[in-house]
């Protein structure tokens, strides 16, 4: 019954993705005019070269016909080139891709792992000044908008400390340029932009925590215990905890998609080699089997995520799955 | 105060005491939760008091400011506030203050709008679909499922590229993308009320389907848009900023504070001061509407009762 | 080339070593010890700090070792130069492949792999380079004329028809062929004279034929060669290209002008030009172009050094819609509005504001730096009263609410421009003040690159368009000016079409002698500043901030090899050697 209800759902997400793959397509060719990608304002490009180049790379056939040459290579697994450099455009998305889920995962560490803290004092000095200082605090982390937070935590920590001769962060990219790579010096130039990130993150699920953990901590189940003469710390971290925090990974769950593009405008900033920025680039400069590629890529993923969390719910409750 | 007995009841199966009160309709309940709160009163006062601002841009640009907000002034670029500038001049001695009034326009502007939009257009949507069921359920989830699963980036490069970013098209943009979240709440909470008795009571009694719907549903469905909407307006004042960080929004010489800001970084190392004032802008501005969401949440949320 | 001392010296370094086991000597001495002990017998002694700014290339000789990291906005896209053409790839490119010529920093040609300039026929059609025979590939091969062949087949032969070279109309159009004759000479033949052929189309850096020779033509667009170049014949030879970050070079030992001295060379993107003025001032980046609004700040940076601002062959400008069937053709079809319009902009202050006086107000269509240059009169500076005036004269009259109108139609238009770029928008603002001071409703507009490309080269339904271009040492810009660039695709959007002007460009590549060449231009130039189809505003400067580490940089970059002709890299040093 199970694989029936996978089967099923499998099959409908389908159109799905390929309808994503077809909007993606008609909006970025709608816009596209002439445009070969690549061939800027240089007063030295030909009109019969540009002409040229642009039937070569099969821009020139009708819309048809090229997206259903991109679906048949898609079929083979194959991604097609970038028209922009002539690599694969899977080399593009493998490399940069642990780029970006370094930063995100990373991130949305960071949120859970402090929001819990923050969430749970919270709830347990309800009404009281550390809760409302916590309130104030996150609700200012998600009202800052991400690029100022940026650049101003680079001018700081980056700049101005290596300004006065002190310990300073890098101020962009994954890696140094040069005797870099290892593992600390990933870190180091992972914890801005991680943090940026997770300011959000933190904020709304801080506040989340510490609302559902309110909710757990007037149960009944908890009065019980408390009745019972358990000592308040197992009350709170083992019982009351345990069910606060179950709903927090539904919400962690439906960060699936932004895995690979929420971290856009961090990585417009810190300059970080991430499959978000690559999108946004070659979008703008209409690299269209690289968008088509990543857009593709991003739906499976989001398309994936569902499926599997549907899956696991009818797992859990068998009357989905004979709905 | 407790005057007399016949001032509190027992719950049956439990040890409190509590005050009888009048019965109170869940609107008016909820209202007054919201009036008791002061932070969101405060809150949503000069969220009141910014869109005012932005409506009366023009009296005050000719009774308070004496500034054009396109005029440029190179001679005086860069100013730091004083006299001339209130809030000092951009690097093309444009007034500031006189800007972020006008700004105003368009930041608040595709706030509401956009939260308008994505409510009408999700609500809609999913009372349609979880009303009817069926085929056209179906169809529209899939629908919203495409659009969910859509990295939002690619809509807004093609979207500000096909028609030119102004505060309708720019709402309409962003409303595209997150209408879908709303769509999939309402059905969902349309599915859990379908079948419950009054429902049924009603169509038993012969209503029809518009009177079920507008009259039975959608006011059942309001408080979860509600909460939907609640923190709505901060996220998509910082939604429009980042489009105008990446090149996407209201392009200059319209001020909005998103683009007043990314103008501002770029001189940052020139004059840094200059992030100073669209920065705060837009931070205390959404940090009101996260407050007065959160209290609009507090208030209304059926589910935190 | 390569007779200077610290050449020379590395020269005998390398032999003496050959002697002596070199792994040996340099592992128990560390290389630079090894060559400062070898130098100090003789030799000035090595300097420990970088240099002010101002000196020479080969005055000391260099210390071995170490990178460079350089910034740039733009990634990259090709490494093979055949088929690219933006300028972050070109400056790759010409790190790992040289030419036949290169450029040196005023713009004046030298032989690279070709051994001395080319011998030109009578006619001056015929063009014969001799090569050098002491160029080796990475791999030990040899660079020989079949080379250099294959090299321009690509974008010449018919057979390559389907290699997306943007280099092909041009060779198409002017050469008759291509030969080599025997494996140390080819042989350019051109249909007239043509004087541009040597700056546009002498510098590609030659592809190797032993490695991409197999592939049929279709494949070298998707060649794997194009995103990780396993040989090379240049100063430096690749690494490896981390995608969305950097590229990475390190040196090539084997170059035929002398192993240079840096390890490694890295190319580094960055998403804009605050990034790279932050990263240049904590240090990781040692190299890099300079924003105008950054450039006073950097003044007094303790580890920086500003070269100074070289004028540069770029130049931003504006175009009048000149297409009679376009309604802001009419506006602009008369000359005196054209010229009115000039004088009401004050460009000085442009310079001074917008580009914080990195910038000079342009006075001809050529810019200052080349060598066909010549002041043109008159040179419209700012004048509002002779601005309003002509535009009364021409018909112009103010109405009521400030606007000109002339028979019922208001002197109303829109500018259009590329989003993101700072002092594009800027400028275009300012416009549209000045006009309005003058009675002229101006509205500008921005719009995504690739929209702004569409519009100057097919849709062409702007009124007017502001933009910069950039051109190479030879001052021919018909490219601009040309009645035949009108034509679809062309980049004479603007549709200027004027029969002296064509005669003139014509003329002026139809020689090789710079003398003539030079006189036709000033006539051009002159015609071009009575007509103002599209005004210059502004004739940019190149500014760039170097690294105190770093050497040997000032002095040898100028406005035609700052993006190209990066054979000269290899004797930059940096002093601490990391």
């Amino acid at each position: 019954m199970l694989a029936k209800y996978t089967v099923r759902r499998v099959l409908a997400s389908i159109p799905v993705v390929l309808g994503v793959t077809v909007l993606t397509f008609l909006v970025m060719h709608a816009t596209a005019g002439s445009y070969v990608p690549g061939l800027d304002l240089n007063p030295y490009l030909k009109p019969a070269d540009i002409a040229r180049i642009r039937s070569n790379l099969g821009l020139d056939r009708p819309l048809y016909v090229q997206y259903g040459t991109w679906l048949i290579g898609i079929a083979h697994g194959d991604f097609g080139r970038s028209l922009l450099d002539g690599s694969p455009v899977m080399s593009h998305i493998v490399e940069r891709l642990p780029n970006t889920l370094e930063l995100t995962v990373t991130a949305i560490l960071l949120g859970v792992a402090l929001s819990i803290p923050l969430g749970v004092t919270g709830a347990l000095r309800r009404g009281g000044k550390i809760d409302n200082l916590f309130t104030l605090l996150s609700t200012a982390g998600f009202a800052i908008p991400q690029f100022w937070l940026g650049l101003i935590l680079i001018l700081f920590f980056s700049v101005q400390l290596h300004a006065w001769r002190l310990p300073w962060l890098p101020s962009g990219g994954a890696f140094s340029s040069f005797n870099g790579g290892d593992v600390m010096d990933r870190l180091e130039h992972l914890v801005l932009p991680a943090t940026v990130l997770s300011f959000f993150y933190l904020s709304v699920w801080s506040r989340f925590v510490r609302s559902s953990m309110v909710e757990v901590l007037s149960q009944d189940y908890v009065r019980t215990a408390r009745a019972k003469g358990m000592p308040e710390r197992r009350v709170v971290y083992v019982h009351a905890l345990r069910n606060a925090v179950v709903p927090l990974v539904t919400l962690v769950g439906l960060e699936l998609p932004a895995l690979v593009s929420g971290g856009l405008v961090v990585e417009v900033v810190f300059g970080w080699p991430g499959i978000g920025r690559l999108a946004f680039e070659r979008a703008t400069q209409y690299d269209y089997t690289t968008v088509m590629g990543i857009t593709t890529f991003a739906a499976l993923l989001v398309v994936f995520g569902n499926l599997l969390a549907d899956v696991l719910y009818a797992w859990l409750d068998p009357r989905i799955r004979y709905a | 105060m407790i005057e007399s007995t016949a001032d509190y009841e027992l719950a049956p199966d439990r040890q409190e005491i509590r005050p009888s009160r009048p019965a109170q309709s869940y609107w008016s309940e909820s209202w007054e939760r919201l009036r008791r709160n002061r932070l969101g009163v405060a809150a949503g006062t000069l969220i009141a008091l910014l869109a005012l601002m932005a409506v009366a841009a023009p009296v005050l640009q000719a009774l308070v400011t004496h500034q054009d907000p396109s005029r440029q002034d190179l001679g005086t670029n860069f100013d730091l506030p004083g006299r001339a500038h209130w809030l000092g001049s951009d690097e093309l001695g444009r007034d500031t203050l006189t800007r972020l009034i006008y700004g105003a326009r368009i930041s608040l502007g595709v706030g509401f709008l956009t939260v308008a939009i994505q409510l009408t257009v999700g609500a809609a949507t999913g009372l349609a679909s979880g009303y009817y069921g069926g085929v056209l359920d179906d169809v529209l989830m899939r629908i919203v499922d495409v659009v969910l699963a859509f990295p939002p980036i690619f809509l807004f490069i093609g979207m500000s590229i096909l028609f030119r970013p102004s505060t309708v098209t720019l709402s309409l943009i962003i409303a595209s993308v997150g209408w879908g979240v709303v769509a999939r709440l309402v059905r969902g909470e349309v599915l859990s009320i379908k079948n419950r008795d009054f429902m049924l009571a009603t169509r038993s009694i012969g209503a029809r389907d518009a009177r079920l719907i507008l009259g039975h549903l959608v006011p059942n469905v309001l408080p979860v848009m509600i909460v939907a909407a609640s923190l709505a307006l901060g996220q998509i004042i910082l939604i429009e900023a980042a489009l105008d960080f990446l090149g996407l929004g209201i392009q200059p010489p319209t001020p909005s504070w998103g683009n007043m800001l990314t103008n501002a970084q770029t001189y940052f190392v020139h004059s840094g001061w200059l992030v100073i004032f669209p920065g705060l802008t837009i931070f205390v501005t959404v940090l009101a509407a996260n407050l007065f969401g959160n209290a609009v949440r507090d208030a209304y949320d059926p589910r935190l009762r | 080339m390569g007779s200077s001392p610290s050449a020379d010296g590395f020269d005998k370094f390398e032999e003496f070593l050959k002697e002596w086991s070199r792994r040996d000597f340099l592992r128990r001495m560390g290389g630079a010890a090894a060559f400062t002990a070898f130098l100090a017998g003789g030799l000035e002694l090595l300097e420990a700090c970088g240099n002010g700014g101002g000196s020479t290339s080969t005055a000391t000789p260099g210390k071995k070792g170490g990178h460079l990291v350089e910034g740039n906005i733009t990634d990259i896209s090709y490494m093979n130069s055949v088929l690219s053409s933006d300028t972050a790839s070109n400056t790759v490119i010409s790190l790992m492949f040289d030419g036949l010529l290169g450029s040196k920093p005023n713009g004046d040609l030298v032989p690279l792999i070709a051994e001395s300039m080319p011998q030109v026929s009578s006619d001056q059609t015929t063009y014969t380079f001799k090569l050098r025979k002491d160029v080796k590939w990475t791999d030990g091969q040899q660079l020989t004329s079949d080379d250099v062949l294959f090299t321009y087949n690509l974008m010449f032969a018919p057979d390559y028809k389907d290699v997306n070279s943007p280099h092909r109309s041009d060779l198409e159009q002017h050469l008759t062929g291509i030969t080599a004759p025997d494996q140390y000479t080819v042989v350019f033949k051109t249909k007239g004279v043509w004087a541009p052929l040597l700056a546009l189309h002498a510098q590609y850096g030659i592809l190797p034929k032993h490695v991409l020779g197999g592939l049929a033509p279709k494949a070298v667009n998707t060649a794997d060669f194009n995103g990780a170049p396993t040989v090379s014949s240049g100063a430096f030879k690749f690494v490896r290209w981390d995608k969305g970050q950097q590229v990475v070079l390190a040196r090539n030992d084997t170059y035929y002008r002398g192993a240079g001295y840096l390890d490694q060379y890295v190319y580094k993107v960055m998403p804009d030009s605050v990034t790279l003025v932050n990263q240049m001032k904590t240090g990781e980046v040692d190299f890099g172009t300079v924003d105008p609004s950054l450039w006073d700040s950097l003044a007094t940076s303790d580890n920086l050094n500003r070269i100074d601002p070289f004028g540069v062959a770029i130049f931003t400008f504006y175009a009048y819609q000149l297409d009679p069937s376009k309604p802001a053709g009419r506006f602009f079809a008369d000359k005196t509005v054209r010229q009115a319009l000039l004088y009401a902009l004050d460009r000085q202050q442009m310079a001074d504001k917008v580009y914080f006086k990195q910038a000079t107000v342009a006075d001809s269509v050529i810019p200052p730096i080349s060598w066909a240059h010549a002041s043109a009169k008159p040179s419209y500076g700012f004048n509002k009263s002779k601005a309003e005036s002509m535009l009364d004269q021409a018909g112009w009259t103010k109405g009521t609410d400030g606007i000109r109108a002339k028979g019922g139609v208001q002197l109303k238009f829109e500018m259009i421009t590329n989003q993101g770029n700072k002092q594009r928008e800027s400028l275009l603002q300012i416009m549209q003040q000045s006009w309005k001071d003058v009675g002229v409703d101006a509205t500008p507009r921005l719009i995504q690159f690739p929209q702004l490309v569409t519009q100057i080269t097919n849709q062409r339904t702007f009124d007017i368009f502001l933009v910069g271009f950039s051109f190479n040492q030879d001052p021919d810009e018909s490219q601009l000016w040309s009645s035949t660039s009108a034509n679809p695709g062309g980049f004479n959007g603007f549709q200027f079409k004027n029969p002296q002007a064509d005669e003139l460009l014509g003329q002026a590549v139809a020689t090789l002698d710079q003398g003539k060449r030079k006189e036709v231009y000033a006539k051009l130039q002159d015609l071009m500043n009575e007509e103002v189809p599209a005004p210059i505003l502004l004739f940019n400067k190149g500014l760039w901030a170097v690294s105190r580490r770093v050497n040997a940089i000032a002095g040898t970059l100028g406005p035609y090899n700052q993006y190209s002709s990066r054979f000269f890299f290899k004797d930059v040093w940096v002093s601490d050697q990391k």
